[in-house]
C-alpha cells in the first residue's frame, strides 16, 4: 500500500474509499473526490477521435493527449517523462526558497529545494507590488518579505471558465495578498513562477498560516527523509494531513510529527504489534477483533493495557483501523 | 539585523522586536490595528503584541479607526517607521497567531534558509 508520498502526493486510484474517508476527517477542507483515475490500459486505449495528422498517430491515446492542466503540467512539455505520482507534490514555499532552489545538475530541468525536496508544484502567499496585463498573459510582480519574483499567468479568453478569470482579475490589485499555485520555471536566465491559479486570499490568517506551513512542511520533509534513510518498512506518508493549521507554540513538527512516528507497519513498537494482532485475528471475523483479545495478545508480548489503548486510539486516528459493531471491535482498514 | 536586504525582503516585526532590535534604515513590516491618527502624518498602530508604534504616513493615507493593516516601511533611529505601503488585512486576523509567528518562527535560526537570504 505505497499510496501516499510527498507533501500532498496524489492518491493512487486503487485506494479504497474507506481509507480515504478515514483520513479525510483529519484534513480541513479535504475534498473526498479522487483525481480522474488513470487506468494503465488507458495509455494504450484507442483515441476517441482520429488523429488530425499522420505524425500525431505516434502519440499514445487516452489521457495523454494535449497535456491537460489537471495532469499537473508535467506532460505539456512532451520531452519530459511523466513523473510518478509520489513525486507530483505541491509544496508551500516562500519566494526565497524558490529563488534559491537548485537546478538539476544533469540539465534535466527539475529543481530541488535547498533542503533536498524536489519541486513539482508550489503554492505561495505573496503581496502584489505591480501588475501588467497583456493580451495572452498577465504578469504580477510579487514579494513576500523573503524576496521578489515575477508570476506569469496565461490567459485563455475563449477557453476559460469565468470564475477563474474573475479570481484572476481580483488578484491583479496592487498591495493585496494573493495565493499563487504554479510551477517554478527558469526563463531567460530568470526564475519565474508560471501560475495555474491566482486568487486573492480570503482572510489575513491565510498569510500567517502559509508562513507557518512553510516551516511545518520543511520539518516534515526532513523527518520523512530521516525515516526513509533509516530503512523502516512501509511508509504511510500521511504528509501534513494531521492539522489544518500548524501549531504556533511548538516550532517544527509538533502534533503531526508525533502522529507520524507511531504509524509505521514494519517496526516493533506497540502500535505495530497491535496492528498486526488486529490484522491476524481480523482476517477470520468480518466484525473484527474484540479489544479484550488484543489486550490478551499484547500483554503476552509484554505490553501494558494502557499502551494497547493508546495504540488503538492512535491507529484509529491515523485511519489504519476502524471500529466495527461497537467501540470494542476493531478491523484493519486495507 | 541591519544588513543588506534583497529586493522584496523585509523583516516582519512586532512592537517589542522593533523597540529592542536595530533595524535603522532597513525595511520592516508591522501588522496591527490603527488606533489613532493626528490628522497630519502620525498614525498610532497597535501591533500584534499589544505594543504601540508611531508610523509616519504618506500624504495619501486615509485613516479608518480599528482597521487591521500591514505597514511596510523604513525603520527610523527613534523607533518610528516611515510608511511606504499599507496592505489591508481582514478584520478576523488572529493577532496572537501572527505574533507567535514573527517572534518564534521567522527569526528561528533553524528556519533561516526558508525565510532570509
Amino acid at each position: 500500500m505505497s499510496g501516499y508520498g510527498g507533501e500532498f502526493g496524489a492518491l493512487h486510484s486503487h485506494v479504497p474509499p474507506r481509507r480515504l474517508l478515514a483520513l479525510g476527517r483529519h484534513v480541513r477542507g479535504f475534498v473526498a473526490c479522487r483525481r480522474r483515475p488513470v487506468c494503465p490500459a488507458g495509455r494504450f486505449a484507442p483515441r476517441l477521435s482520429p488523429p488530425p495528422l499522420a505524425a500525431a498517430s505516434a502519440r499514445t491515446g487516452g489521457f495523454d493527449s494535449g497535456g491537460t492542466p489537471s495532469r499537473g503540467g508535467g506532460s505539456s512539455d512532451g520531452s519530459k517523462p511523466r513523473r510518478n505520482y509520489d513525486e507530483q507534490t505541491l509544496i508551500p514555499v516562500t519566494i526565497k526558497m524558490v529563488l534559491s532552489a537548485l537546478g538539476d545538475p544533469s540539465g534535466g530541468g527539475d529543481l530541488s529545494l535547498l533542503d533536498g525536496r524536489p519541486l513539482h508544484m508550489v503554492k505561495l502567499v505573496v503581496a502584489v507590488r505591480s501588475h501588467e496585463e497583456r493580451s495572452t498573459n498577465v504578469f504580477l510582480d510579487v514579494e513576500d518579505g523573503t524576496g521578489f519574483v515575477q508570476v506569469k499567468c496565461w490567459v485563455n479568453d475563449g477557453d476559460e471558465c469565468s470564475a477563474q478569470s474573475k479570481l484572476r482579475q481580483a488578484a491583479m490589485q496592487d498591495h493585496t495578498y494573493i495565493r499563487v499555485i504554479g510551477q517554478v520555471k527558469d526563463f531567460d536566465g530568470q526564475r519565474q513562477i508560471v501560475a495555474n491559479d491566482v486568487r486573492p486570499i480570503k482572510s489575513g490568517n491565510e498569510l500567517t498560516h502559509h508562513l507557518l506551513e512553510v516551516a511545518y512542511s520543511h520539518e516534515r520533509g526532513l523527518k520523512m527523509k530521516k525515516e526513509t534513510a533509516g530503512g523502516v518498512g512501509m511508509q504511510y506518508g500521511v504528509g501534513s494531513m494531521n492539522s489544518g493549521t500548524a501549531p504556533p507554540h511548538t516550532a517544527g513538527v509538533g502534533a503531526g510529527g508525533q502522529g507520524y512516528g507511531g504509524g509505521m507497519g514494519g517496526g516493533n513498537g506497540p502500535s505495530d504489534l497491535v496492528l498486526r494482532s488486529i490484522k491476524e485475528f481480523g482476517e477470520a471475523e468480518d466484525s473484527g477483533v474484540h479489544l479484550d483479545q488484543i489486550i490478551q495478545r499484547a500483554t503476552a508480548e509484554g505490553l501494558s493495557e494502557a499502551q494497547v489503548r493508546n495504540a488503538i486510539s492512535h491507529l484509529s486516528n491515523e485511519g489504519h483501523i476502524y471500529s466495527t459493531i461497537d467501540d470494542s471491535h476493531y478491523q484493519v482498514a486495507e | 539585523m541591519s544588513g543588506q536586504q534583497a529586493d522584496g525582503e523585509f523583516t516582519r516585526l512586532n512592537a517589542q522586536m522593533l523597540r529592542e532590535g536595530n533595524f535603522d534604515g532597513n525595511i520592516v513590516s508591522l501588522v496591527g490595528r490603527a488606533v489613532s491618527f493626528d490628522g497630519v502624518q502620525t498614525l498610532e498602530l497597535e501591533c500584534v503584541d499589544g505594543g504601540k508604534v508611531q508610523v509616519l504616513m504618506q500624504p495619501d493615507f486615509s485613516y479608518e479607526h480599528g482597521k487591521v493593516m500591514e505597514i511596510m516601511g523604513a525603520a527610523n533611529e527613534d523607533k518610528t517607521v516611515q510608511q511606504f505601503i499599507s496592505r489591508d488585512l481582514s478584520d478576523d486576523f488572529d493577532f496572537n497567531n501572527y505574533n507567535q509567528l514573527v517572534s518564534k518562527v521567522l527569526n528561528n535560526k533553524q528556519y533561516n534558509d526558508l525565510y532570509y537570504q
